[in-house]
């Protein structure tokens, strides 16, 4: 019998680590958003910048998306390999039991 | 009417921001990109990877925009401090962005944004260091600027006309007259340091109707006495100016540097002056570090009360900012 592929230990540690990725780039662009927003420059090179960062935190939320749709990937594979390894296990114990039964 | 302001130590701590915020995303797209998966399933992990490469690719994307954005903003209030923007300074900024200059012949273009970005550093300029300590004549000036900001087609008349000087001074009360164009440089309180050879001059002498020209025509004659004598500061023929020459090129190439700098600024420029002959002999061995470190100097030093632009002139005579100031660090 082949086991299953996969420690779901290291996978929801790897979710987890994306999901503090994502975080800190939403913090990290919330926060330089708001500095160039409160920047003194009104004028078209001022606009400019802000129009700019606007585009950018718009990358930025694809890519947090992204980081959080991986993260859950990686938690419902995390669970998938439980319930395979759990499903194994019992599968195990019946064929022992069936087994010392059989005796 | 279109609303002006700024203030560039607002720019210069956004820019900081910026560069921080940069680098941070650059060091999380590395992680994100370079981190190790757990074992999975293949097919799994084949998806999990990409996602990740594709979110720590758009995460590195905004790390290089903003660094370019902070260069840009950099640049900008650098220029503003350098006081670069000056209304007697627009055609040579304009060659600074790469907008044709008035050549012989040639009238210069520029472009709305240039136009009211001038009028918003000038601004910026009187708003940094109050209005109240400058002359009324920049007010003039700035006044002027600001209307042509305001009316782009009444400035585009003005710069497009080659006349810009003319039209400028004779809207000024009590007009400076063009011939004696050195004398906004005493009434701005301004130390100018123009670092040019013959062909940055003939683009000078266009737009300041050749009076820059003959000044620092007059002033290397006399700087050639000076200099003989040991002398170090010249009075020009216009006596506002203080002229500080020193000639570093080859044959055929020689270079010269002209400090012009207000009467009012003579005692406290002293001995910066004497730290300008060092540059200069410096210059001539070629120690750029040693020189940057000079303007850095000459800049603290002027700081708050004075005006410095410098000007030098590249391989094809073309005008452009002189050595970096470090503002930012």
């Amino acid at each position: 019998m082949i086991d299953p592929v996969g420690d779901p230990g290291a996978l929801r540690a790897k979710a987890d680590e994306l999901r503090m990725a994502a975080g800190a780039l939403g913090d990290l662009m919330m926060g330089l958003t708001a500095k160039v927003d409160a920047m003194l420059f009104v004028g078209p090179a001022g606009d400019r910048v802000r129009e700019e960062m606007r585009r950018q935190r718009s990358v930025a939320q694809r890519s947090y998306a992204t980081l959080i749709e991986v993260a859950a990937r990686l938690d419902s594979t995390a669970s998938a390999v439980e319930a395979e390894i759990h499903a194994r296990r019992v599968a195990e114990l019946r064929r022992l039991a069936e087994e010392r039964d059989g005796d | 009417m279109m609303r002006i302001a700024l203030d560039p130590t607002s720019i210069a701590v956004t820019t900081k921001s910026l560069v921080a915020g940069a680098a941070e995303l650059s060091s999380l797209s590395a992680r994100l990109r370079n981190g190790a998966l757990p074992v999975m399933p293949y097919g799994t992990a084949a998806i999990v990877d990409a996602g990740i490469q594709q979110a720590a690719a758009g995460i590195h994307s905004i790390a290089v925009v903003l660094v370019e954005e902070a260069t840009e903003l950099a640049r900008r209030v650098a220029m503003l401090r350098c006081g670069v923007a000056g209304g007697w300074d627009l055609t040579l900024l304009g060659r600074l962005f790469g907008i044709p200059g008035p050549s012989a012949g040639e009238a210069p273009r520029l472009p709305r944004e240039f136009v009211e970005e001038q009028s918003i550093a000038w601004l910026a300029w009187l708003s940094e260091k109050g209005a109240g300590r400058l002359l009324g004549r920049l007010e003039e000036v700035n006044g002027l600027l600001e209307a042509a900001a305001a009316d782009y087609d009444h400035a585009l008349e003005l710069f497009e006309s080659g006349r810009y000087w003319d039209i400028l001074m004779s809207k000024s009360e009590g007009a400076v007259p063009l011939e004696d164009f050195s004398h906004l440089f005493s009434q701005s309180k301004k130390l100018g340091i123009l670092r040019t050879g013959a062909r940055g001059l003939g683009v000078l002498g266009n737009v300041a109707g050749a009076s820059l020209a003959f000044e620092h025509s007059a002033a290397r004659s006399e700087m050639g006495r000076a200099f003989s004598a040991g002398g170090s500061l010249i009075f020009t023929r216009t006596a506002p100016l203080i002229a500080y020459d020193t000639v570093t090129g080859g044959a055929g190439t020689a270079t010269a540097d002209l400090l012009a700098v207000s009467l009012e600024s003579v005692s406290d420029m002293e001995i910066e002056l004497d730290e300008l002959k060092a540059w200069s002999d410096a210059n001539a061995s070629g120690a750029n570090g040693w020189m940057l470190q000079r303007y850095s100097q000459l800049g603290d030093a002027i700081g708050e009360s004075d005006w410095l632009s410098m000007y030098e002139t590249d391989d094809d005579g073309d005008l452009r900012l002189g050595p970096p100031w470090r503002w930012f660090d």
